[in-house]
């Protein structure tokens, strides 16, 4: 019986035991998981290999203070990953608004409306994916777990619920809110650059 | 279905979460006569699908090869070292790291020292005619290559009554060389060491004279009668004192050079 075969918890006792192979694979088998998570969160490739760092950090030193009956292994290192996110999230005051750009702003608050008739249409053409990660960004940070564990790492609400330590009533509540700031962000969105597009035509043509 | 009951189900339909159920019919219904809870639905599924497309294009986006070696040296770290405090496992290693640099230092001084003693003045087993082993025959004590306790013990030094001191090579370029790399840089250290007198750094005996890379300079306490190993003035009287020397240990862990501070 090969290391591949094993589940994540035999790994890990195999691992706290000294076996260096069995660290090896359970990091190549969550890593990449943490890794996009903390990426999604904090829209920096730093952060998330500082937070990835810190996660398996957490797990050598303290990986004899997991407890199978309260998760999955997978579900512990998310939530180890979840604090230092929100952590250094906090000591780098890092956000990226959409709202923030003030010549979208400008451009918004000048112009008029422009109505189309598939403002979202286009949101699966990879240069408008970036508009996607920068709105998922710029949501409130309980909005955005919610979003990013559900909706890019595939976990269900009851996943998230026990990486979040909330009830999944709460996990669906916010991933419906956060979801509606998506669609009124990428509607913003959508209508200044439609808007700006409008202006820039008008004083060609002036 | 009103508009409202839409509203509690419609991110699980637009996730296809809802299929095969009585709620979806009575959505599609709803749906089909409602303008705007069609739309909406219809900026829900476009969502969906741009959130999948996102997520299929970083499913692949992985740590650096850099963090699985770091990682790898930790655990290895913590496998060799239990004892070591769990919290902080980077700082921990840093401070284990400078700890074993000063100790290997000291060693290869005293090593250094007791070694150039042995050769400069040797010991009456080592006088020609004086009963030395030779080759071939039963084992004997090892020779003194490395220090012994004795040699550990600050003393006064057998005068030196053959060849030059080691002092005497041609240090000028070595100097320059590696004179910027050899300041000190720790601020919090910098007051004190402006009042400290110390003689430039002079290459350990043995020691790699191309410049390094990268290393530590390591404060260490000698007996001062290492000053004379080294070609310096020593006080006689003064010479079961300790002096404090900084040691340039380079990256790969050997001692390269060393001063004398006062």
């Amino acid at each position: 019986m090969t290391l591949a075969t094993h589940s994540d918890e035999e790994l890990l006792r195999l691992m706290i035991a000294g076996d260096e192979e069995a660290f090896t694979l359970l990091y190549k088998r969550r890593h990449g998981a943490v890794y996009r998570f903390a990426l999604h969160m904090s829209g920096s490739t730093a952060i998330a290999e500082d937070v990835t760092q810190e996660v398996f950090i957490v797990l050598i030193s303290e990986g004899v203070r997991y407890d199978p009956s309260k998760g999955s292994l997978s579900t512990y290192l998310y939530g180890i990953s979840r604090n230092h996110v929100l952590r250094r999230m906090q000591r780098d005051r890092m956000f990226v608004p959409i709202e923030g750009d003030s010549e979208h702003s400008n451009a918004a608050a000048t112009a008029e409306p422009v109505a189309e008739a598939d403002p979202l249409g286009d949101l699966t053409r990879s240069e408008t994916v970036e508009a996607v990660r920068r709105a998922i960004l710029s949501l409130p940070t309980h909005y955005r777990e919610v979003v990013v564990l559900c909706e890019l790492n595939e976990m269900d609400y009851v996943e998230a619920a026990n990486v979040l330590g909330c009830a999944v009533g709460t996990v669906r509540s916010r991933l419906h809110r956060g979801r509606a700031l998506l669609v009124e962000k990428l509607r913003t969105c959508d209508e200044v650059r439609a808007a700006s597009k409008e202006v820039s035509q008008a004083r060609c043509f002036a | 279905m009103n508009s409202q009951d839409l509203e509690s189900i419609i991110v699980d339909a637009a996730r296809d979460q809802l299929i095969e159920t009585p709620e979806l019919e009575e959505m599609l219904a709803h749906t089909s006569a409602c303008r705007e809870c069609a739309a909406r639905l219809a900026d829900q599924r476009t969502l969906t699908a741009g959130l999948g497309r996102l997520a299929e294009l970083t499913r692949n986006e992985e740590a650096p090869g850099r963090v699985e070696m770091a990682l790898r040296a930790a655990y290895r770290e913590r496998i060799l070292a239990p004892a070591q405090p769990t919290s902080s496992l980077v700082p921990t290693a840093r401070r284990w790291t400078r700890w074993v640099l000063a100790t290997a230092a000291a060693a290869a001084i005293l090593a250094v020292l007791a070694l150039t003693s042995w050769r400069v003045a040797p010991t009456e087993s080592n006088k020609p005619g004086s009963g030395s082993t030779a080759t071939g025959q039963a084992p004997q004590p090892a020779p003194p290559v490395a220090p012994s306790k004795h040699d550990l013990q600050p003393g006064p030094v057998p005068p030196s009554n053959s060849g030059p001191p080691l002092r005497r090579r041609n240090l000028g370029s070595y100097r320059a060389e590696h004179r910027r790399q050899l300041e000190p840089t720790d601020e919090s250290s910098k007051g004190t060491r402006d009042r400290e007198i110390a003689t430039d750094f002079m290459p350990m005996s043995g020691s790699d004279l191309t410049p390094i890379d990268g290393g530590s300079v390591v404060r260490v306490e000698l007996p001062r009668s290492a000053l004379e190993s080294f070609g310096l003035p020593m006080n006689k009287e003064r010479a079961g004192e300790r002096i404090k020397a900084d040691v340039v240990v380079g990256n790969d862990g050997l001692a390269r050079a060393i001063r004398f501070v006062r």
